[in-house]
């Protein structure tokens, strides 16, 4: 039995043993999946819609659905399903006794303005409201979305023309690799958040905008992880007797090389993500990125900024998420770093 | 040249150069390989061997262009490798197979055995789906290694189960020729002689042949027809197995053969021993370039390099010196 379990992803699970040991790393983790959690499931957590209720005879489910119509993806039918509306949240205590409902654990939503400003926190609002009445907690957790998915997408881009670029440098070098070089020496010395800065001037500033700005100017540690990689591996034996056997180019670089490589590139990455949710808050900040009145770490840091002297609490939400999602994403690309090889510890 | 040899090689070099400073300014060359030439003759074996770094494994990744070769030509069959382009290269490949030295680095690790042996089949479009299966079954038959191992991975065998691997793996297109590049050097002794005699039963069954490059001459003795002794990037002696092991002409060959141990303590030993290290290829001695360490050098040696001329009385006995007979 124990040998059959080793037949898969021996290489995965190894690296996965060693990175449950260190518990830092396992924190990271843990805080990072929650927010993904987090983000996914924002609808449940902080809406005005309940997530399940009976009116008037009939069952709703208006924060799930919520979630996929935000979103727009799911099933046709919950797309065009209309959501159960009701005007406030005490209009709870109005339904009748044959009416029934379950409500997220924050009874707002993100948008919602109420007559009570900058309220401090209070058991009505965990983190108070803003300089609209709006419920701070309510906004913290549909702006986590926008730091996942800033960390995801606009690494993703990254790395695949780091990799790619990367990948080709290591894989033919000469005068491709010298050429490749040079580029990613060029694009390291920009200061990459003036440059985004410039760049949103142009843009309309949107969160895809930053994504995709962050994504073109982040892939250069990467590329370099990658090439070196590709260098190390490609007068290797079994790269080496790919060639013998007749495999063309192309399948030497993506099934031979390739998966050899990721492990220190997926380490780069998270290091990415961290510095991309870090530019991100810092873009909306500014009010170049996520805009009003939709909510971003920054964004909310921004309002609270103005509102220092009225309502210091404010400032205290945004200010730890940020940073504990960085210093999450770190802790895991430490981990992970290790887990691949110790003796990459010392660099970096 | 004998219709029978399937391998030529003639004169072969492999220059490589030192590039130093700014502008990568070449300032000399690793002569690895230096002028050598040899014939196999289809279905038998010739041993290539010599110390470390004088240049055995760069003769064998040179005549399957893994690395460039500075001159010379090799010809196998009727196709004159270095004329080829890649493609056709590519295609050439099939009858020549390449076994490695490290069983461990000479794996994809996150390759399965069958796909690593099967790899062959998909690029070359031979087989698919079941068919592909079966031939991989059938190949870790023949290596001697179970069909289950089929979806395990390079971590979970031994050195002598992962060079059987290799071998299944060169198998896989049916090629005519294999070069061995210090097949069992890296394994246990008793590992060694099961891939030696493995070797021998393949070469039997499909008519293989092989050049096998080693640096242990019991080794070599036993699975050789003909064994040629590189030293410095050159040939300097060449011969059948017998002849060589019983007459051996060259003093570096005669020093070699002195080393081997010999199991029968009654036996009594002459050992030669050598003096000094090998020289830098980039920077090989004048004349005879075993001269500063040749017991029998002489005033010749230094000043001219021998021709590989037959000793013995024997014309297929051929070595490059100038003192001995």
């Amino acid at each position: 039995m124990k040998k059959k379990k080793s037949q898969s992803e021996s290489y995965l699970s190894n690296i996965w043993r060693r990175m449950k040991k260190n518990r830092r790393c396992m924190a990271g983790l843990i805080f990072v999946l929650a927010m993904i959690g987090i983000a996914t499931f924002s609808p449940l957590l902080a809406s005005n819609q309940p997530i399940i209720c009976k009116h008037e005879g009939k069952w709703y489910f208006p924060a799930i659905v919520e979630i996929f119509q935000s979103r727009g993806v799911g099933p046709h039918w919950i797309k065009k399903s209309q959501p159960f509306n009701l005007p406030q949240f005490n209009a709870k205590r109005q339904l009748d006794p044959e009416e029934f409902a379950i409500w997220p654990m924050i009874p707002y939503s993100e948008f919602e303005q109420t007559t009570e400003y900058y309220l401090p926190p209070s058991s009505q609002h965990w983190l108070g409201t803003d300089e609209l009445g709006r419920d701070i907690a309510a906004r913290m957790i549909h702006g986590t979305s926008v730091a996942v998915k800033v960390g995801f997408i606009s690494m993703g881009i990254a790395a695949l023309i780091g990799i790619v670029v990367g990948g080709l440098a290591g894989y033919w070098g000469g005068w491709v690799d010298i050429v490749i070089s040079r580029l990613i020496e060029i694009v390291i010395c920009f200061p990459v958040f003036f440059l985004i800065l410039a760049i949103m001037v142009w843009l309309e500033p949107s969160i895809i905008n930053v994504m995709v700005v962050i994504g073109l100017t982040g892939w250069t540690s990467i590329a370099r992880y990658t090439r070196g990689e590709f260098i190390r591996l490609k007068t290797q034996d079994f790269v080496i007797a790919a060639e013998v056997v007749g495999a063309k180019h192309g399948r030497i670089m993506f099934r031979h090389i390739l998966p050899n490589a990721m492990a220190p590139v997926l380490v780069s990455i998270t290091f990415g993500i961290a510095g991309a949710i870090l530019v991100e808050s810092g873009l909306s900040w500014l009010g170049f990125g996520v805009q009003a009145p939709a909510p971003s770490w920054g964004n909310i840091l921004r309002t609270a900024y103005d509102s220092l002297r009225v309502a210091p609490h404010m400032v205290y939400p945004p200010c730890i998420a940020i940073f504990l999602a960085v210093l999450a994403y770190n802790l895991v690309g430490d981990g992970l770093r290790d887990a691949i090889d110790p003796k990459l510890r010392k660099q970096g | 040249m004998s219709q029978k040899d399937i391998l030529i090689v003639r004169e072969l070099k492999t220059h490589f150069p030192i590039k130093r400073g700014l502008f990568r300014k070449t300032i000399g060359h690793v002569k690895a390989v230096d002028g050598v030439s040899f014939t196999i003759p289809k279905g038998k074996t010739l041993g290539l061997v010599g110390e470390s770094g004088c240049g055995k494994t760069t003769v064998g990744r040179t005549i399957l262009r893994l690395i460039p070769a500075t001159s010379g030509q090799v010809q196998f069959e009727n196709s004159d490798v270095f004329k080829l382009d890649a493609e056709q290269m590519r295609q050439r490949r099939r009858d020549m197979q390449l076994i490695f030295q490290d069983p461990y680095g000479s794996l994809n690790p996150r390759m399965t055995i069958g796909n690593i042996i099967g790899e062959a089949l998909t690029v070359h479009d031979l087989a698919k789906g079941k068919e592909r299966q079966e031939k991989i079954c059938e190949l870790l038959r023949k290596v001697g290694l179970s069909e289950n191992y089929i979806n395990r991975y390079p971590h979970e065998f031994s050195g002598g189960q992962r060079q059987r691997v290799g071998i299944a793996r060169a198998l896989a297109l049916n090629p005519k020729l294999i070069i061995c590049d210090e097949p069992v050097s890296a394994l246990d002794v008793s590992i060694q002689s099961q891939i030696v005699n493995l070797l021998q039963d393949l070469q039997e069954e499909f008519g293989l042949t092989y050049l096998f490059i080693a640096h242990d001459l019991a080794v070599v003795e036993h699975i050789s027809d003909y064994v040629a002794v590189m030293y410095l990037g050159k040939i300097v002696e060449y011969a059948s197995a017998d002849d060589l092991y019983e007459h051996p002409s060259h003093p570096y060959t005669q020093a070699l053969m002195s080393a081997i141990p010999q199991p029968d303590p009654k036996r009594k030993k002459t050992h030669i021993p050598l003096k000094g290290e090998v020289p830098s290829p980039s920077n090989p001695p004048s004349g005879c370039p075993f001269h500063p360490r040749c017991p029998k050098a002489v005033a010749q040696c230094k000043s001219e390099m021998p021709p590989l001329e037959s000793k013995n009385g024997n014309p297929n006995h051929i070595a490059a010196c100038w003192v001995s007979e």
